[in-house]
């Protein structure tokens, strides 16, 4: 029998933290997008951007904080700044992440006050370019390592970014469906829920794709594939991630919303709260996953 | 006149799995407990009775096109022009970000400067001009180091007449650690 193969005293140098950073990182740049959106599509949905534009700069804030506590030298953090390496998408993802956190305060800020529209509409659009940046960033951070057969697909930043669209819609709709009955909110409730709905089908859709091409793809990337579909971590994979975080809220969603059909959404905010939830859960199990198996990768 | 670059083979039918070089790095380096610089792994080949061991000494393989430092935010690794890689202490912030990027996990966190470590080709001694500790104390002679770009060095001699493999070649990294009679798969 082959002792173990894997690395040297910490096997896994990415734990937990960096997770909950990506989490709750593409859960901020996502409700920034979302709140974006409903401005732009009607002063209606005053109430949903207003979420999205308050939970964003908070998400983000606390992912950083979240990295830091990652750190084993947490306090030389700000010569990350400087010491720049343009090689390293990290050393361009602190720069794009602060100036978004920036952008993403004055944004909210300026919502709370409810003042300044046009300069609001114009913090929204440079902001959204950041936050698009900054959802793809978490992904490809991990498939520019190229090392790590798991991550080793053009797909990864793009399920990152489809994944930020879906929990940050998630989680504007999870609080906007406490507040439905403030003016504008159950009409915007129902459109967001029609666009989550089809990101959720498209994560489900880029998740499946991404399994299928990596199967038939290099050695390593079969093998490392494998552990998710049939090997140590299929439970989470299939169960948790497919069909609990995103098959089951695409299909009740899909049901609601047929349920639903124009503007009314009825007395219950049940559906939103649960999709809502299921997705949030979804997403940070995908985060955990694509992070924690893709560190487990034979070393020789 | 080429520049340098320092290489090491490691004559995989000489080994026989003593450890000594993983003891000898681990003194002249200080290395603290549950972290190894350098290390010997060990494979079992076959099936009852027609089964050998095999033994596998692993460091850092001082890439031509290290991952860890294109990686690297802050520039604390890096390598020199003899190619020898390097991880400098007072800028590393320990986002692990080297870690997860090298194909062959030879790197750590060292637990009491709290920042990333790895084998050095021991530095010290070579810029004193002698070989690496591990070098210095195999006695099988297993291990053979020197700077692959002068013909006349007894590792430029190795790697022009014998096979040599290297682990991973497929990372792109181009390693500097060269293995006789490593076989193309040590894993099932």
């Amino acid at each position: 029998m082959n002792l173990p193969l894997l690395g040297n005293g910490l096997e896994r140098p990415w734990e937990i933290l960096v997770v909950i950073d990506l989490f709750l990182g593409g859960l901020g740049v996502g409700a920034f997008l979302a709140a974006v959106c409903a401005s732009a599509y009607s002063k209606e949905y005053k109430t949903i951007s207003k979420i999205g534009a308050i939970i964003a700069p908070l998400a983000v804030i606390g992912g950083l904080i979240s990295l830091l506590a990652e750190l084993n030298q947490p306090f030389r953090f700000y010569t990350t700044y400087f010491r720049l390496n343009a090689t390293s998408v990290l050393s361009w993802g602190v720069w794009i992440q602060t100036i978004f956190i920036i952008i993403a305060l004055l944004y909210a800020i300026l919502w709370i006050m409810d003042s300044n529209e046009s300069t609001r509409k114009a913090l929204g659009y440079i902001g959204s370019i950041f936050a698009f940046a900054i959802a793809v960033y978490h992904g490809l951070f991990l498939t520019t390592a190229s090392t790590r057969d798991l991550w080793e697909s053009a797909l990864i930043p793009v399920i990152f970014l489809v994944s930020a669209i879906t929990t940050g819609l998630a989680a504007v709709l999870l609080i906007a469906s406490f507040l439905s009955k403030s003016s504008g909110v159950k009409e915007g409730i129902s459109k967001a829920s029609k666009h989550l709905a089809a990101f959720i089908g498209l994560e489900l859709f880029l998740v499946l794709l991404n399994a299928i091409v990596l199967l038939n793809a290099s050695v390593g990337a079969r093998d490392a594939m494998r552990m998710l579909v049939v090997g140590d971590f299929s439970f989470m994979f299939w169960i948790g991630i497919i069909i609990i975080g995103l098959l089951i809220p695409f299909v009740i969603e899909l049901f609601g919303l047929y349920l639903i059909q124009d503007g009314g959404v009825g007395t219950t905010m049940i559906i939103p709260v649960v999709v809502s939830v299921l997705v949030l859960v979804g997403g940070f199990l995908l985060r955990y996953l694509i992070v924690t198996a893709g560190q487990t990768t034979p070393l020789l | 006149m080429a520049e340098k670059r320092y290489a090491m083979v490691l004559d995989l039918r000489r080994c026989i799995g003593c450890h000594a070089c993983h003891v000898a790095c681990k003194s002249e380096n200080e290395v603290p407990l549950g972290v190894f610089r350098t290390h010997v792994r060990y494979y079992e080949r076959g099936e009852y009775p027609d089964t050998r061991r095999y033994f596998l000494p692993n460091l850092c393989n001082h890439c031509k096109h290290p991952a860890c430092v294109r990686v690297c935010p802050t520039g604390a690794s890096w390598k020199r022009e003899d190619g020898i890689v390097l991880v400098d202490y007072d800028k590393c912030i320990g986002c692990k970000y080297c870690m997860a990027a090298c194909p062959y996990g030879v790197r750590f966190i060292h637990p009491e400067k709290q920042v990333a470590d790895k084998c050095s080709f021991c530095v010290h001694r070579v810029d004193a001009g002698i070989v690496p500790s591990c070098v210095n104390t195999c006695i099988g002679r297993a291990r053979i180091f020197g700077d692959m770009n002068d013909p006349k060095s007894e590792v430029a001699k190795l790697i022009a007449a014998n096979p040599v493999t290297v682990l991973k070649p497929e990372k792109g990294t181009y390693p500097s650690v060269f293995y006789i009679g490593k076989s193309v798969k040590e894993v099932e």
